[in-house]
């Protein structure tokens, strides 16, 4: 009898099995970007506001903390200056990308103008509860302009893009996610890649050719060429090269400009859909 | 815990995971706190009303990451498959056990995401399974705590405890 209840849920079990990969694998045709049904949205409205609340708690709490027990004054100088630093450093290589454009005499944006792209400031919220994946939570939405596949960046480079928008919220899928994939170049050598991520705070360069002269510490840029990111913004830097001795393409292990892990604030990028 | 309890429970829990534990530890650090969730209903409720509490939690945390529904749902059906599999077989009343059969149902579910990502190259996986391997420690560590929690609930409601499942 107990062997017969055994059996009976086994074979349940396999056809569970069975029926959701035979789904996963229809899924998979599908694109990460995806309509929300009415329920996702409401679902969503109902939750977030409380994510926001904690995470709100939770921050306040860490900056009473930081800030009217320790060294008010110097924390703030220090945290002007990392930021100022950060911006100088963003535009250092900007104005460096604007002068191998010019070399080659292509009529691109000024650095002015590209500092004139709309942009809509956010904060984070949430994160992603798992591990391996790599999304973010933040307090705009639909209602204040944002779109899904707008780009998302911060002092420091490029943060995501989105994927997910609500009437409030949104969410981005960081560069450091596995499902994401963002057209880059090196700065020096101009080889083109595409940047995808590994799960974890690192990237990988895909597609770069071995014969390319690509060496560590090379910064790497948005392409422009998929028409998503504008061109020029600061990826991360090379931190590790394979190259095989056989094979068309190299190995390159990215890291980040932006360190997500303390990450608070965003920007999205109003680019015409 | 009734049907109400179990729905609050997955949501507080993805919440608390997205706001809470993900904003002060890094993530090889932070309990899943989902998956004790599922490994709890696969061991503790029927099999009908386990599957639809694990596909509920599943859904739930679509709307909170990258991985579309169907995907995530294959994930978290192998940790209740495996969670299953243990409950029924292997049942003793020990520490041990416990801590067991909340990590191999997890390290299943997240041995199948890495493979599933073609994370081609090999130093690259092994990152990822020492990540991996921390998060299961501290999240059967975790789990003990909240199973007793969740078994000390339910006794004292009146609901299905720990050793129902292998009377079944």
């Amino acid at each position: 009898m107990h062997n017969k209840i055994l059996g009976k849920k086994y074979k349940e079990m396999i056809v569970l099995l069975a029926v959701v990969l035979v789904l996963v694998t229809v899924n998979a045709t599908h694109r990460i970007e995806h309509q929300l049904r009415w329920y996702d949205k409401a679902i969503v409205f109902m939750t977030a506001p409380v994510q926001y609340a904690l995470t709100s708690v939770i921050q306040g709490g860490v900056r009473v903390v930081d800030n009217y027990f320790f060294l008010v004054d110097v924390k703030e100088d220090n945290e002007y200056i990392v930021q100022e630093n950060n911006i100088l450093k963003n535009r250092l290589h900007q104005l460096q990308e604007s002068e191998y454009e010019n070399s080659r005499l292509k009529k691109l944006l000024s650095f002015r103008d590209r500092l004139a792209i709309p942009m809509i400031s956010a904060e984070v919220i949430a994160k992603d509860p798992s591990s391996v994946f790599k999304t973010l939570r933040i307090n705009k939405g639909e209602k204040d302009g944002v779109r899904i596949s707008m780009p998302v960046v911060n002092y420091n480079g490029v943060v995501g893009q989105i994927i997910r928008v609500f009437g409030d919220y949104s969410d981005i899928l960081l560069i450091t996610d596995p499902n994401s994939e963002i057209d880059a170049m090196v700065q020096e050598d101009r080889a083109r890649g595409v940047i995808e991520g590994l799960g974890k705070d690192n990237c990988r360069l895909k597609y770069l050719e071995r014969l390319d002269d690509v060496r560590v510490g090379d910064v790497i840029l948005t392409s422009g060429m998929e028409k998503r990111f504008p061109k020029g913004i600061v990826i991360g830097q090379v931190v590790d090269i394979k190259k095989k001795r056989f094979g068309i393409t190299q190995e390159v292990t990215i890291k980040p400009s932006v360190n997500f892990n303390k990450i608070e604030e965003v920007f999205v990028v109003v680019v015409n859909q | 815990m009734n049907i109400f309890l179990y729905v609050c429970t997955a949501i507080m829990f993805i919440i608390f995971q997205a706001s809470f534990l993900n904003y002060f530890l890094p993530s090889y650090l932070s309990p899943d706190l989902i998956s004790v969730f599922v490994i709890y209903v696969a061991m503790t409720k029927s099999f009908r009303e386990g599957v639809l509490f694990t596909l509920f939690a599943t859904y739930m945390l679509s709307l909170n990451t990258s991985v579309g529904f169907l995907n995530l749902s294959l994930f978290y059906i192998i940790s209740f498959a495996v969670a299953r599999y243990v409950s029924l077989n292997f049942y003793t009343n020990e520490l041990k056990y416990l801590f067991l059969s909340i990590a191999l149902p997890i390290l299943a579910s997240k041995l199948f995401i890495l493979f599933w990502l073609k994370l081609g190259n090999i130093i690259v996986f092994a990152e990822h399974f020492l990540y991996m391997l921390s998060e299961t420690l501290i999240t059967a560590a975790a789990g003990i705590i909240i199973f007793k929690l969740f078994n000390l609930i339910d006794i004292k409601t009146g609901q299905i405890n720990l050793e129902s499942i292998v009377e079944e």
